[in-house]
């Protein structure tokens, strides 16, 4: 079921947990990038719909994928997101899942981050 | 609960844990992440990016651990440390605080991304796998909120009255000056002036546009960055803010603002923005000691 579980592609619609000051944007489109099974995490990579630069990646508005505006997909704010929360319709609702070419597009451009040379 | 200035009970050279080393921010290297005065975290980074870093999250000894975290035997702070790949994160440059040294050659971190990816056995040990109890959920809990706050720690914030609207933004959501005007019930030119970036909004009207059109306050406003902002992020700065902070007993953000005021004053002196900036932390230390 892809909105109980998040798999490498799925979309979902995030709140940020009230912990502190309330997010300006509480809710945000981001994808599943990485998911370990013995983590209680996965990693997600936000979509950014203002200011987006130049190592971000263009996401052209898709109706499809219930991307309702042009935006970016960026490392900036790469982040965990709590499994549990996964599917939660007002915390955590499943929107979609990207189909190739775009998913492995979107999945590389994770890859490319900044990260440890081998 | 960690301290800037007080090391923790794993850490027995408090010289180091007070001081740091010194050093730019690479791959590899061990950081105290803080705002406000506050320790935060403690931080390996992944990946270093003009104004931000990826960063692996580091635990001690004393502090849950478990699998996919992983044991590394030795470290700067000469005790064993734990990284977290797995919840690898976006960090601002502004929350860099104290280097401790290099933890980890990149070419060990890409195993260990190597082996997260592939299912297999990372260049050092796994901690054990997760307990199913109370204790080990609460603080697993409370460490993914903590880096989600870190994460989400941004600087400088768009301020209404400091910060033009977006107007990127305002065409996408069918603002146009015509339409400001009747919204914000000002005249056609004021509108003209908002909507062109001449002007700033005031806090009243950010938050009407914000509540008519149900989008977040700040994603009404311009992201600003000037030369100022470039050179305040840099890690090499914190111990100065924290500096002007104390002096005029004020939060981070505050500092950050004063200084920045104080450089842009003196918009035409000569030298590199690092000598003015220098410059201007100079006044602003020595003010009113005389």
């Amino acid at each position: 079921m892809p909105d109980a579980a998040a798999q490498r592609g799925d979309i979902y619609n995030v709140h940020r947990d009230a912990t502190m000051d309330q997010d300006s944007k509480p809710l945000r489109r981001m994808v599943c990038v990485a998911e370990w099974p013995s983590e209680s995490t996965w990693r997600a990579m936000p979509r950014i719909t203002t200011d987006g630069r130049a190592d971000d990646l263009f996401s052209p508005r898709n109706e499809e994928l219930k991307l309702t505006q042009d935006g970016w997909w960026t490392w900036r704010f790469l982040r965990s997101v709590k499994k549990r929360w996964t599917g939660h319709a007002s915390l955590c609702a499943y929107l979609s899942s990207l189909t190739e070419p775009l998913r492995t597009e979107v999945l590389d451009h994770y890859k490319n981050r900044p990260r440890p040379r081998a | 609960m960690l301290s800037l200035d007080r090391p923790p009970a794993d850490v027995t050279d408090g010289d180091l844990w007070r001081e740091g080393q010194p050093g730019d921010l690479a791959v590899g290297d061990l950081w105290l992440l803080s705002w406000d005065g506050r320790a935060l975290a403690l931080a390996l980074a992944s990946g270093v990016a003009s104004d931000y870093a990826l960063v692996w999250p580091v635990t001690l000894p004393s502090e849950i651990a478990f699998q996919p975290a992983i044991e590394v035997p030795t470290s700067p702070l000469d005790t064993r440390v734990l990284v977290w790949p797995s919840r690898e994160t976006g960090v601002g440059l502004h929350l860099f605080h104290r280097r401790f040294g290099t933890l980890l050659r990149e070419r060990t971190m890409a195993l260990m991304i190597k082996a997260g990816e592939a299912g297999k056995e990372p260049p050092y040990p796994y901690a054990p796998p997760r307990s199913d109890d109370k204790q080990t959920e609460s603080w697993d809990e409370a460490m993914v909120d903590a880096w989600e706050d870190i994460c989400l720690n941004v600087w400088p914030k768009p301020l209404p009255g400091e910060t033009p609207l977006n107007r990127a933004v305002l065409r996408a959501i069918g603002v146009r000056p015509s339409n400001l005007a009747a919204l914000l019930g000002v005249a056609t030119s004021d509108a003209a002036g908002l909507f062109l970036g001449e002007t700033n909004p005031t806090h009243e009207q950010v938050e009407a546009l914000a509540d008519h059109f149900e989008i977040g306050p700040e994603e009404l406003l311009r992201t600003y960055t000037d030369e100022a902002v470039a050179e305040l992020i840099r890690p090499a700065w914190k111990d100065h803010i924290v500096a002007i902070s104390q002096r005029y007993s004020e939060g981070e953000e505050a500092a950050r603002t004063r200084l920045r005021t104080e450089f842009a004053l003196a918009a035409r002196a000569t030298g590199t923005t690092r000598d003015r900036m220098r410059a201007a932390l100079g006044r602003l230390l020595e003010r009113d000691r005389r």
